[in-house]
């Protein structure tokens, strides 16, 4: 498959369509991101790395998108989002908390398996727009976070 | 490998239980939550026979001499690795020299500490089970102590840290929560009691006494009485089976119980619904619902499938992490 404008724009219209909110797509030639913007109608962010691009990237279990002043924090999976591990009564994280980069935030549910869902950056969280217990797709949006170096 | 290095009581090696000894005098044993144990082995890509160590008493620390992944499955301890904090039924990675601190239990009493390939014991009548009364199996037939060092069989070991499954208690709940549930067989000498005595099994909830351990648990609540005095000869009895001796409160006989018995049987704590029991906390309090048959099977029937639902998405997100 060669990634190219013809390509990134079905991708688009299906990411589009489908309500996802973060595609990611690597193929032997190159990898490519396409982010939806928050009104999820247009593309906001669309990236091509190139094959040393690709080679050189280290393999994540979190995607996560960055804009000015602020980090995001993403589903690295479809699942169902907790806010809380299910033998717990108190949330990770709360609004306005101040967190460390991997700390703990929340919880992925898939069936049975619980993945992690942990902050690559250190600062204050902004927001949790997720309700708890809610199916997301993959990179959808958990946390805004207000990172360390820029509050 | 790994080292005790606090004071500690009632720990102990365990894998699923050591069978087809009854008939020389030797229980059973294993792990009082045996779902919690395979559970955690599974995490770590471990057989779910593998052994691990069952903790009944915190606050405890373990010193870590080697880098290894563990699992950490059973009763919530508010475990923390270096100082931070670990999930429950969680898989992580820990590095040479790092403790690993458990705190006071929550969410149940046991929590199953489990290392690649089981705990390097020897295999004693086919299983690494501690055997307490006949002070064999687990380490040298015995309760663990500060300055006890174990490893993990599997010393090359490669999969994935930094997952966790949903207790069961979350994915198979059963009646109120908060209070333990578990469904019991009527036994060979159910008939025998008094109507008014059978009805208040059922219906009361029954305290979980202080005398009460791994060989069995004894009940306080209302007295279960025979309609003519019982005299019973000595029987085989195997973990669950609730007996009823002359003051009328019942024992449920426990991972540890010894192969015969001779008070009367009552009814029987269904295989599926152990695990539950050995996380009931004492001084806490049991309520019983009656099942047949059919139904007890089903039970055990679910166990499984949850634990091969465990596998298979383990071996899943193991396997999409090695091909990223």
């Amino acid at each position: 498959m060669k990634i190219d404008d013809q390509l990134i724009k079905q991708l688009s219209v299906l990411i589009s369509e489908r309500g996802i909110d973060l595609l990611e797509l690597t193929t032997s030639d190159a990898s490519l991101s396409l982010q939806r913007d928050t009104g999820g109608c247009s593309i906001s962010r669309a990236s091509v790395l190139l094959p040393s691009e690709v080679g050189s990237r280290a393999p994540t279990t979190q995607a996560s998108a960055k804009g000015a002043g602020n980090y995001k924090l993403t589903t690295p999976s479809p699942g169902i989002y907790l806010d809380r591990h299910p033998l717990s009564t108190q949330p990770l994280v709360t609004s306005g908390a101040s967190i460390e980069a991997g700390q703990l935030v929340g919880f992925l549910q898939i069936s049975s398996l619980l993945l992690p869902l942990r902050s690559a950056e250190a600062g204050r969280v902004v927001s949790l727009p997720q309700e708890p217990g809610v199916t997301l797709g993959y990179g959808s949006v958990v946390m805004c976070l207000l990172t360390a170096g820029r509050s | 490998m790994i080292e005790l290095i606090c004071a500690s009581v009632l720990a102990t090696v365990q894998d699923q239980g050591r069978f087809g000894s009854l008939k020389f005098g030797v229980g059973n044993s294993g792990a009082m939550d045996q779902l919690a144990l395979a559970a955690g082995n599974l995490l770590l890509d471990n057989a779910v026979t593998d052994a691990a160590v069952e903790l009944q008493v915190f606050p405890m620390r373990w010193r870590f001499h080697e880098t290894t992944r563990f699992a950490l499955t059973g009763a919530d301890t508010r475990a923390t690795l270096n100082g931070r904090p670990l999930p429950p039924w969680w898989v992580s990675r820990a590095s040479r020299g790092d403790c690993l601190d458990l705190g006071r239990a929550v969410n149940g009493s046991r929590a199953y500490l489990c290392l690649p390939g089981g705990i390097d014991v020897p295999m004693v009548l086919g299983s690494r089970s501690t055997q307490l009364r006949g002070s064999f199996g687990g380490l040298d037939g015995r309760f663990l102590r500060q300055g006890d060092r174990f490893s993990a069989i599997r010393r090359e070991d490669t999969g994935c840290v930094d997952i966790g499954v949903v207790p069961p208690v979350c994915s198979m709940p059963l009646g109120e929560r908060g209070l333990t549930t578990v469904r019991v067989l009527p036994a060979s000498e159910y008939a025998c009691y008094h109507g008014a005595s059978q009805a208040a099994f059922w219906a009361c909830e029954w305290k979980i006494t202080s005398q009460s351990d791994r060989y069995g648990y004894r009940l306080a609540g209302e007295p279960l009485l025979p309609k003519t005095p019982l005299e019973v000869r000595s029987h085989g009895i195997v973990p669950g089976v609730i007996q009823v001796p002359p003051d009328g409160q019942p024992i449920i006989q426990m991972r540890d119980a010894q192969p015969t018995g001779g008070y009367p049987k009552f009814g029987t704590v269904i295989e599926a619904d152990l695990w539950r029991l050995g996380q009931a906390p004492i001084g806490t309090r049991l309520r019983f619902v009656e099942v047949t048959y059919d139904e007890a099977v089903a039970a055990r029937a679910a166990n499984q499938r949850w634990l091969q639902t465990v596998r298979r998405l383990v071996d899943v997100w193991a396997g999409r992490r090695l091909s990223a």
